[in-house]
């Protein structure tokens, strides 16, 4: 629901009764329908958010005094004093469950501030004792015990906090293979949560925030998959994933107000745009001729990423199977990435020439920016407009470069996308002036 | 009321494993020490950081070494143990690999990294000794001022048990760290800031 709007209206409608425009009950029945606006809500959440960062500070700040490792106190002393955050942030957690109706900034904060206190016990006693250096062994236990703390305290920061210390254990562990699939099984827990929290109203804050954070983890947690596997694996499987998040996004989530309370429309129409311009590179493509033996070599040599990149390319097909039923056919646009990619992969390894696929994903990204000019024009949105004419630019900038075109030639076509630039915008403004009352 | 005391006293159950697990760290690690058997490893430290448990001494070891077995496969990222002799001097090495544990006291557990002319290199269940966030730095100079005099007597003493190993304490020149610093420093006439 767009507030600022609503808030607009509410302020209106006195005039509006006073001068017989609407009905004192026509604005009444007005009310009832948008609901209140919640004044009190801004209020709330900066306290939720002051409250977190209260915590934060003060949990990294206990771990920077003690990493300062005071050689003056004894090893018992030391062994005592680590286990002090952990006691702390139990205690305030307590205290926090203990209140029948505790205010989200305490349970916010007691969590977050638990999470780090966790963390910081062990790590103190590791250093206490001059563990060895393995920083996975360090996070792996905090992880396990900190997940709990997620839904007895319903904390969205401690499980926004688990998912990224799944990516810093995994970057420490340095996954290779079928192991890499653990980064993707141990944020499975967090699902619930995020379940829960959008069950009632999946564009309020909370949830927004919490999707923002899986698709973005989901972004850097394919990397682990990938890393280490043949290129064709990363090429179909971006613009796989990205696919899914946006088509999923599109599908059941395309009602929040703006791009922001949208995010996994917003996080998967930009990565597919971004994975699918990458492709539009022939450097790209003619790198698959150093890195393997094909699609079956890609399978045989790692399973576990060819399995997952498999299983996305089918959820995207899937996706864009209930679009097409539902007809939304605009979406396709993003459900054809990753089909391109498997066809753009056939095609090099048949020919051993990356022109066809790298055309391929030229004409692609032109097809996106064309769907995201006309949607834009029709919805007059300004900024979806302004993303076909980037999405034109790059283009163009990116062939322009790399080919053997004179500067006079660059220089044109530099200065056209410009003055393409600027009157889309100024054919946006004056529609959307025009259709003002 | 009643969904109060169950989340609580699933709370109470969770805060009793949370303290569990570092409990246990700490159990394990002081019976290795006071029932651990010491060996002297001969090291060089060098001075990097960590961003949660700060500023430390690597430890850089001579003794990482073990002759490898034919037919035998020493796969990376493998745990087995290594048997520890002593050598005239009284500096402990590694001198074989077994799967299964060995009698007696004087073996402890390490990963494969890598195998090399005929040896595997393993990590040592212990490779940093953690310092003061600006001694560490300070020892690393020291150490290095007092080897370019051609001494060769940085060791750690580290109490073995059953398999684990605990690190005990880290001596330069015959003197644990700190002591050698302090002497370090008065020989050279300055004071720690």
């Amino acid at each position: 629901m767009n507030l600022k709007g609503v808030r607009w209206l509410y302020g209106e409608l006195p005039d509006l009764v006073r001068q017989g425009v609407v009905s004192a009950d026509a604005a009444e029945a007005l009310r009832g329908h948008y609901g209140p606006v919640e004044e009190g809500r801004w209020r709330q959440i900066a306290v939720t958010i002051s409250g977190v960062l209260g915590a934060l500070l003060i949990g990294f700040g206990i771990i920077f005094v003690l990493a300062y490792n005071w050689s003056a106190l004894s090893r018992s002393v030391r062994t005592v004093l680590s286990l002090v955050p952990l006691l702390m942030g139990q205690g305030v957690a307590g205290w926090v469950l203990w209140q029948s109706k505790p205010a989200a900034a305490w349970r916010e904060g007691a969590a977050a501030f638990l999470m780090l206190a966790l963390v910081a016990s062990i790590a103190l006693i590791q250093q206490t004792y001059h563990v060895a250096s393995d920083f996975d062994a360090l996070l792996l236990p905090g992880l396990v015990l900190g997940l709990p703390v997620i839904y007895l305290l319903g904390s969205s920061v401690a499980a926004i906090l688990y998912l990224v210390g799944v990516l810093a254990w995994a970057g420490a562990a340095d996954f290779e293979g079928t192991a890499a699939l653990s980064v993707w099984l141990l944020a499975i827990p967090v699902a619930p949560h995020v379940w829960l929290a959008a069950r009632e109203d999946r564009y309020a804050l909370r949830p927004v925030f919490l999707m923002w954070a899986v698709a973005l983890w989901a972004w850097v947690a394919l990397g682990f998959v990938v890393i280490h596997v043949d290129d064709v694996i990363p090429i179909v499987g971006y613009p796989a994933m990205f696919a899914v998040i946006g088509l999923a996004g599109g599908l059941w989530f395309a009602r929040g107000a703006s791009l922001w309370r949208r995010p996994f429309e917003t996080v998967g129409a930009a990565g597919v745009a971004v994975s699918a311009y990458v492709l539009t590179f022939r450097d790209v493509w003619d790198d698959l001729a150093y890195s393997g033996g094909g699609m079956a070599a890609a399978l045989k040599d790692d399973p576990a990423a060819a399995l997952v990149v498999a299983a996305l390319v089918l959820a995207s097909l899937a996706l864009a199977g209930v679009c097409l039923w539902r007809r939304r056919p605009w979406r396709l646009m993003l459900g054809a990435a990753p089909g391109l990619a498997v066809l753009g992969a056939a095609v090099f390894y048949a020919t051993q020439s990356a022109s066809a696929p790298a055309w391929m994903f030229n004409a692609y990204v032109l097809a996106l920016a064309a769907a995201a000019l006309v949607t834009g024009f029709r919805q007059r949105r300004l900024a979806l407009t302004n993303l076909g004419v980037l999405l034109v630019a790059m283009l163009i900038v990116a062939r322009f470069f790399d080919s053997e075109m004179g500067f006079l030639v660059k220089g044109i076509a530099c200065i056209a996308a410009g003055a393409g630039f600027l009157a889309t915008n100024l054919v946006v403004h004056r529609l959307r002036r025009r259709a003002l009352p | 009321m009643t969904r109060r005391y169950v989340v609580l006293g699933l709370f109470a159950v969770l805060a009793l494993g949370q303290i569990g697990v570092p409990v246990a760290m700490i159990v394990q690690r002081e019976r290795v020490i006071s029932h651990g058997r010491a060996f002297k490893f001969r090291t060089a430290p060098v001075d990097p950081f960590d961003a949660l448990r700060g500023r430390y001494v690597a430890l850089d070891f001579e003794a990482d070494f073990v002759p490898e077995v034919k037919g035998v496969k020493f796969v990376e990222g493998r745990k087995m143990y290594a048997l520890i002799e002593e050598d005239a001097e009284g500096f402990a090495r590694l001198t074989r690999l077994v799967e299964d544990r060995p009698e007696g006291n004087a073996y402890m557990r390490v990963e494969v990294r890598y195998t090399y002319e005929g040896k595997v290199n393993v990590h040592l269940p212990f490779d940093r000794y953690y310092l003061e966030e600006d001694i560490a730095p300070e020892a690393e100079k020291a150490y290095w001022e007092h080897r370019r005099e051609g001494n060769r007597d940085a060791y750690v003493i580290v109490r073995v048990w059953r398999g684990d190993a605990a690190l005990e304490e880290l001596y330069v020149g015959g003197k644990p760290i700190l002591e050698f610093l302090a002497t370090h420093r008065s020989s050279d006439g300055t004071t720690r800031p």
